[in-house]
């Protein structure tokens, strides 16, 4: 007896409940979205010095898909960059307050890296010569950064973000025009 | 017996009361054009969040825009294909909306009068415009964003130093 109430209540609860919307056509969102991340997930990235990240061993950092690195100076330039070069799964590079102004296009771009965020410390235009190396399809976001005077020049599929930057507004106009696509938020330009 | 019986009643009622209870939180996602738009019954719209105007008329635009102002949860609002070039200052525009898309249509000097009427914190997306005429005096608006459009090369600094704005995938002209 208690078998058969329940069968026609599993029935009953297994119906959809809600009475559908009347759906919009289906097509692909153009909401504006400033972020690239829309998986609104809270993640830590391994964050390091050049001093800690040279500490570790290479077994301990080897799967690192993302990393922040805080504080690169000229003097650890080199070894800091050979050892992020061995880190074959590296997707995202963020490079808080270092000193890139001495980084040319001779230095080796981690092979995989297909984000760099560069926030705050020092960039010239040879900076720009290294990352003009990317592949397309790489997003390189900039955030904090005096760029006035420099020039870019990057594939045509890169996708830039320039968050709180200072930039000249003939080479802001150069490269909007010559890339997919850019961002620019919070930024100031001069003549 | 007798909660037990209460019990199934109540399972038979969920349906309707959870229905009822939800009925607050459903936020729909609708499509018409400017004429069916017109048509629907306004208890049909109470719960629209995103509204998608595919090519309403000039003839219809007062009584469309009118209409949109009265949907108390829309926040998306989609005009696609729809002459807009001749609503100005004196339309009406939809508090609660925190994004504007316009996707082609037509546009002009008076749409982006209307536009600027809409609250801080707006954000607005042009897609397959031709922008080249236009002057974007939007101070209330943070947000631009320029998708597949015509510009003149002259107006990205002006937008940049405004305002948020993402570019993707334009035609740049040179001034003329």
């Amino acid at each position: 007896m208690r078998y058969k109430i329940l069968l026609p209540l599993l029935v009953i609860l297994t119906i959809p409940h809600t009475v559908p919307a009347k759906p919009a056509e289906a097509r692909p969102s153009t909401i504006p979205a400033f972020t690239w991340d829309e998986s609104n997930e809270v993640k830590i990235d391994p964050f390091f010095t050049p001093a800690s990240l040279l500490k570790c061993s290479l077994d301990e950092i080897r799967n690192c898909k993302t990393m922040v690195l805080w504080g690169l100076t000229e003097k650890d330039r080199r070894v800091v960059f050979a050892r992020i070069q061995q880190l074959p799964e590296l997707s995202e590079l963020q490079l808080f307050g270092c000193d890139l102004s001495q980084v040319d296009q001779s230095d080796p771009l981690p092979a995989k890296v297909r984000h760099f965020v560069i926030a705050g410390g020092k960039v010239s235009q040879s900076t720009l010569r290294w990352l003009s190396k990317v592949p397309g399809g790489t997003k390189i976001t900039f955030g904090g950064c005096d760029l006035r005077g420099i020039e870019f020049k990057f594939p045509e599929y890169t996708w830039l973000k320039f968050d709180s930057c200072e930039l000249s507004a003939p080479a802001t106009t150069e490269l909007v025009t010559r890339s997919e696509q850019v961002i620019f938020l919070e930024c100031s330009l001069s003549d | 017996m007798r909660l037990k019986t209460l019990f199934c009643f109540l399972i038979l009622l969920w349906p309707t009361i959870s229905h009822v209870a939800n009925a607050d939180e459903r936020m729909d996602e609708l499509n018409y054009s400017g004429e069916d738009f017109l048509k629907v019954p306004k208890r049909d719209l109470e719960s629209c969040g995103t509204l998608e105007l595919d090519g309403f008329k000039e003839k219809e635009r007062s009584a469309v825009l009118r209409r949109v102002t009265e949907l108390p949860k829309l926040t998306v609002l989609n005009l696609t294909g729809c002459d807009l070039s001749l609503t100005d200052e004196n339309d009406p525009v939809p508090t609660n909306v925190k994004i504007v898309l316009i996707a082609g249509g037509k546009l002009s000097q008076k749409t982006i009068r209307w536009l600027s009427k809409f609250p801080p914190g707006t954000g607005i997306l042009f897609a397959e415009c031709d922008v080249r005429r236009l002057e974007f005096d939007l101070p209330n608006i943070h947000t631009l964003t320029f998708q597949d459009c015509e510009l003149l090369k002259s107006q990205i600094a002006k937008l940049v130093q405004k305002h948020d704005v993402r570019f993707t995938e334009n035609t740049f002209h040179d001034d003329k």
